[in-house]
């Protein structure tokens, strides 16, 4: 028996009979500039305090970076273990 | 009815698991949507009393893009365990606006996985999904593929900027005095640390070439 879309019975791996042909594109192309931390601030409405909580910790990962590029270290040479496990892992 | 056409934004809705074996590719969805010059937004970042789908569908449409990730395909743990249907219940409400607005909106499919979209949601097929691998580098790479900007930096420098994140992710729970990763306040100072430190990290790589 089939029903009005035509799917009931049919494999997932077989060729569907109900296929999308959207408008999903593969990448699309931007040419607006990148809000300024400024902007993100008064977007978010973080208090004034905070922001410089938080400026300060990113000032300090700088300069870690900035000390670990110039001892010849990479901060980011480390491997990626694969994070998607099932949250039941 | 047609709507008018919206203000152009870069604002994106990122449809994804909530759960802690998720937060390094959270982390880095956020990280790597600022990079190629879009703002991310998140579901639990919205206040208000309404329905939680309302609330959800409005910011859908207050955003020019949408990325679902249905890489978590897997039950939940546990005695009463079940699948997630909150990524693709969303994923349809983007594709229902997007295929009244088209103007309006772009979704985009995630997985970690090839191929496995035409299994679990074969009336995809006919799209392209963005495969992630569920790497961080992968999430990174796939947005500057999905996004392209002409001043997106390299992966390596959106590395930079996840780590600075990674390592101050503890601070930015502390100060706001949650464990959760995915708390309002957390997403937002998450946000600004990341804005504030490409800013800085920009500044201070031409003095280190």
């Amino acid at each position: 028996m089939m029903c009005a879309f035509g799917t009931v019975g049919q494999p997932a791996s077989d060729q569907p009979t109900m296929e999308y042909h959207g408008v999903m594109p593969k990448s699309v192309r931007l040419s607006t500039p990148r809000p300024s931390p400024e902007e993100m601030a008064r977007r978010l409405r973080i208090p004034k305090r905070r922001q410089r909580e938080l400026n300060v910790l990113a000032e300090e990962y700088v300069k870690r970076l900035r000390a670990e590029k110039d001892a010849g270290e990479s901060v980011i040479g480390r491997k990626e273990k694969p994070t998607n496990a099932s949250a039941a892992d | 009815m047609r709507l008018p056409p919206i203000e152009p934004n870069n604002n994106v809705f990122l449809n994804i698991p909530y759960d802690e074996a998720f937060r390094d590719l959270y982390i880095a969805y956020v990280v790597g949507l600022y990079q190629v010059g879009l703002t991310p937004h998140v579901a639990s970042e919205i206040p208000g009393g309404e329905r939680r789908l309302d609330r959800i569908f409005a910011l859908i449409k207050s955003c020019r893009y949408s990325i679902h990730d249905l890489s978590r395909v897997e039950l939940s743990g546990g005695p009463s365990s079940a699948p997630r249907f909150n990524m693709p219940l969303e994923l349809g409400l983007a594709i229902s606006w997007s295929l009244l607005n088209p103007d309006l909106h772009k979704w985009f499919v995630w997985e970690s996985e090839p191929f496995r979209i035409q299994r679990s949601a074969s009336d995809l097929n006919g799209t392209d999904p963005n495969i992630h691998f569920g790497t961080v580098e992968g999430v990174l790479g796939e947005l500057r593929n999905a996004f392209w900007w002409n001043n997106a930096p390299s992966v390596e420098t959106m590395l930079e900027v996840y780590r600075g994140v990674e390592l101050n992710f503890g601070a930015i729970l502390s100060l706001n005095g949650t464990r959760n990763p995915y708390a309002p306040g957390v997403f937002k100072e998450m946000c600004l640390f990341i804005s504030r430190l490409t800013t800085l990290l920009r500044a201070s790589r031409s003095s280190w070439q």
